[in-house]
């Protein structure tokens, strides 16, 4: 077992009112009562929207936060206490911070990376030229950062945080702000590393779905889904048409539930899977159509789902 | 001017540390000249400190735009201000008198009832007068050499090193940190020609002894290098601006 | 070992580092040499009102600076990143350094060289040979000075992680790199022109009297040389007292986190 948390919360104190002499305050639990584990070699997407609490669980199982309730472990020690050692075995990247000297070229903090981590030469020479190989970065590991455009930042990220070939690799969010192509090219890599555990959040499920074996959701701090990717792919989820049209609506009026979003734009919501394709054509046969687009939000869909679950069960 | 105003504000502690560190300072320079002037009337004393937390003052409310400059250089968002309807010029010095106001409310108030706690010899309404007229004009003055010290930005990397550069000037021909009347009287008479004297040693000259004379010679000095410094600024603004546009930066 | 072999790969990180603010770099060490020289004269117009301020002659006071001055540059040259947490902890830096299997402390300070105190080093260093022979004092005093400062630049560090502190428990609300710079502006000159109770808190609150006054009282006026002993002591001691309390703090940051 890689990581096990057992009732893991994390609460804060914000400050709700700040008044000349005392400020009043209230208790948030970004984390919540969360109890998984993971294993070795599993590929864990963490999915959630802003605030969900991605970071925060993370930062439990890294060490540089302590949990107010609950318990974790990260190689099956307490990560706040183990926390160089644990290190050792951990590589991440950060989609939002940089581990790289700005005004440098990225091959000064392998550099440094590898006296920190105490890579021999030959093992970093060799890893070094693997990972340049995997993700394209042989012309720009010479250029200074700053000069550097965002996706090969990012390729240099990965390689920072992969020279010390760790066991847990973890990454937050670090698709953000990444054209298609880049984007493309770190899932594929991704996904050459099966004998690694990797944590990998977003907020794009079906990114996650590319690279991962197992889906976690948070919302809000609370855990509302863990399954495996085959389960989740195989969840129906409602699809949404919008369509764009100058013409009559009343060929296909009554067959389907049309609901008018603004002039000559329309949407059709809750189309169950099976009913995709007849919707379809239904529409393209018989009228003009200047637009259409055919939606699917697992994500929205699951957390809207999840959150009216607990509601009916709350009430 | 608000942007600036609310700038000093948002960073309450760190005007609060900076209150602490010139009172700190004032300390410093209380005791050595306390050390230094032990023989001398109480006057002397009483009058060389008064004019260096005048000095202190100048220093605290002068603007820093050098640094916004440089900094606005080197992030890129240069190419964004020179888009905007207003000239650079004019939106640093705005902002930057809205944070030298928010500072004199936090800090100021505190130097000059510290100034006029110490001052030996009476205020009188005109002379009050004539020193805000001069400051005025001193901070002017200061703000064009902190533009032109900023443009340099535009070929070096970093501008600690010109900064560094200026303050070592300003320490020796300003009156900034030793009052211009203990001056030899050959730096004296050079600091008397060169602008930075005008800026700061020269208002706290007035203070001590308001006359119209004085009055009429320091502003008459200041205006003349306030438009030469203007030109200058603008002139090497210009080049630069250019320059850069040719490289695409 | 270790740490050692980390260091010199910090080191010639940091170096090239520096090599990119070229131009500049040099106007650096320019300008802080003439500012130190111009700090000088401005000690000696001093000179010209009187003789000798509280017993101490022009050159005793240049000794006194100049010793401040070294053991600041020191501190700036090695340690200066100490100053720069509250940055850390808004753009996140800070939690990549926890991340690392590394003193988080030993990393703070090596991830960011300042071009700015070579300069001052190389002129304090002149500056405090240069007078110790202008006092004919005997070369082994200006060695007892070096050897002193390197422990005496440990105090300045354990100013900058005192005002660290309070970073660390306000999140990176605030910054108090400036007052370890007035800290030192007080350092620059002799204890006994200061009152009663500003030579007591500066010497057994914040030791600043420790880094010049002291060891130029002790050692180059009354050749007491035990204090070479005593004074490393004190400097070390109270780095360690600070690092303590520091790393209280970095588990209480811990533990409320942003």
């Amino acid at each position: 077992m890689i990581i096990e948390t057992n009732g893991l919360s994390k609460k804060y104190k914000k400050i709700k009112s700040k008044g000349l002499l005392k400020k009043e305050y209230i208790d948030y639990s970004a984390v919540n009562n969360i109890t998984l584990s993971i294993e070795k070699n599993e590929h864990i997407g963490l999915v959630g929207l802003n605030g969900s609490g991605k970071s925060t669980l993370i930062k439990m199982i890294l060490g540089i936060l302590q949990p107010t309730g609950g318990e974790v472990k990260t190689f099956d020690r307490d990560p706040v206490k183990f926390r160089q050692k644990n290190a050792m075995h951990i590589g991440i990247v950060f989609g939002q911070r940089s581990q790289l000297r700005w005004d440098l070229p990225p091959i000064d903090t392998f550099k440094l990376n590898r006296e920190i981590y105490r890579i021999p030469v030959d093992v970093y020479e060799e890893r070094l030229a693997r990972l340049t190989k995997l993700l394209d970065a042989a012309e720009f590991l010479y250029q200074p950062v700053r000069t550097l455009s965002l996706g090969q930042r990012m390729k240099a990220e990965f390689i920072a945080a992969l020279i010390h070939d760790p066991e847990l690799i973890i990454l937050d969010e670090p698709t953000i702000g990444l054209d298609v192509v880049t984007k493309n090219s770190i899932v594929s890599f991704l996904k050459t590393l099966t004998d690694k555990t990797i944590i990998f959040t977003s907020h794009d499920l079906e990114e996650v779905e590319k690279v991962c074996s197992r889906v976690i959701i948070l919302n809000r701090g609370k855990l509302v889904l863990d399954k495996s990717i085959a389960e989740v792919e195989k969840l129906d989820t409602p699809t949404t048409i919008k369509f764009t049209t100058q013409d009559d609506l009343s060929k296909i009026q009554g067959k389907l539930e049309i609901r008018k979003v603004s002039d000559s734009s329309y949407e059709v919501a809750d189309i169950a899977s099976d009913e995709v394709k007849n919707t379809l054509s239904l529409i393209t046969g018989q009228l003009d159509i200047q637009h259409i687009e055919v939606k699917r939000s697992k994500l929205e869909y699951l957390l809207e789902q999840t959150a009216e679950r607990r509601d009916n069960f709350e009430s | 001017m608000s942007m600036g105003f609310k700038k000093g504000f948002s960073s309450r502690y760190a005007l609060v540390f900076y209150l602490g560190s010139i009172l700190i300072s004032i300390t410093i320079q209380f005791f050595l000249w306390k050390a230094v002037l032990v023989n001398k009337p109480e006057v002397e004393f009483k009058q060389t400190i008064s004019y260096l937390v005048l000095m202190q003052f100048l220093s605290m409310a002068f603007p820093k735009s050098s640094y916004e400059l440089n900094d606005e250089i080197k992030s890129g968002d240069m190419a964004l201000s020179l888009l905007k309807p207003i000239s650079l010029e004019n939106k640093f010095f705005w902002e930057g008198l809205g944070y030298s106001l928010a500072k004199v409310v936090v800090i100021g108030l505190v130097e000059i009832v510290i100034y006029f706690l110490l001052v030996p010899h009476a205020v009188t309404v005109l002379s009050v007068l004539m020193v805000c007229v001069a400051i005025a004009l001193a901070y002017t003055l200061y703000f064009e050499i902190e533009l032109i010290l900023g443009t340099f930005a535009f070929y070096t990397y970093s501008i600690w090193g010109i900064a560094t550069f200026k303050s070592a000037i300003l320490l020796i021909l300003s009156g900034n940190i030793f009052p211009v009347e203990y001056y030899p009287s050959f730096i004296r008479s050079l600091s008397d020609i060169l602008p930075f004297q005008y800026s700061f040693g020269a208002v706290g000259l007035l203070s001590q002894n308001p006359s119209l004379d004085l009055f009429t010679k320091i502003v008459l000095i200041q205006l003349f290098y306030i438009v030469v410094f203007h030109f200058i600024y603008l002139g090497l603004f210009n080049r630069a601006v250019k320059s850069v546009v040719i490289q695409g930066g | 070992m270790r740490y050692a072999k980390l260091l010199r790969e910090y080191l010639k990180v940091n170096l090239k580092a520096l090599a990119v603010y070229d131009l500049d770099f040099y106007f650096a060490i320019f300008g802080m040499a003439i500012q130190n020289i111009l700090n000088i004269v401005a000690l000696g117009f001093l000179f010209n009102i009187v003789p000798s301020i509280k017993g101490y002659s022009f050159q005793e006071l240049i000794l006194t600076y100049s010793l401040a001055t070294l053991s600041f540059s020191i501190f700036r040259c090695f340690f200066i990143n100490t100053l720069n947490i509250a940055e850390f902890i808004n753009k996140g830096t800070l939690d990549t350094i926890l991340v690392k299997p590394i003193n988080p402390l030993f990393q703070l300070i090596n991830q960011r060289a300042d071009e700015d105190s070579w300069g001052d080093l190389a002129v304090s260093l002149i500056l405090v040979i240069f007078v110790d022979v202008q006092l004919g004092y005997p070369w082994y005093i200006t060695v007892m000075f070096i050897f002193i400062s390197l422990f005496t630049s440990l105090i300045f560090m354990g100013l900058a992680l005192l005002g660290n502190t309070v970073s660390l428990f306000s999140n990176g609300l605030s910054d108090l790199a400036e007052v370890t710079f007035d800290f030192f502006e007080l350092s620059k000159y002799p204890l006994s022109i200061y009152s009663q109770a500003l030579k007591w808190i500066l010497t057994f609150i914040f030791p600043i009297g420790w880094i010049a006054s002291i060891p130029q009282e002790r050692i180059a006026q009354h050749h007491e040389w035990y204090w070479l002993f005593v004074i490393p002591v004190i400097c070390v001691v109270f780095f360690v007292i600070i690092y303590q309390l520091w790393k209280l703090f970095l588990n209480k940051y811990q533990s409320t986190g942003t």
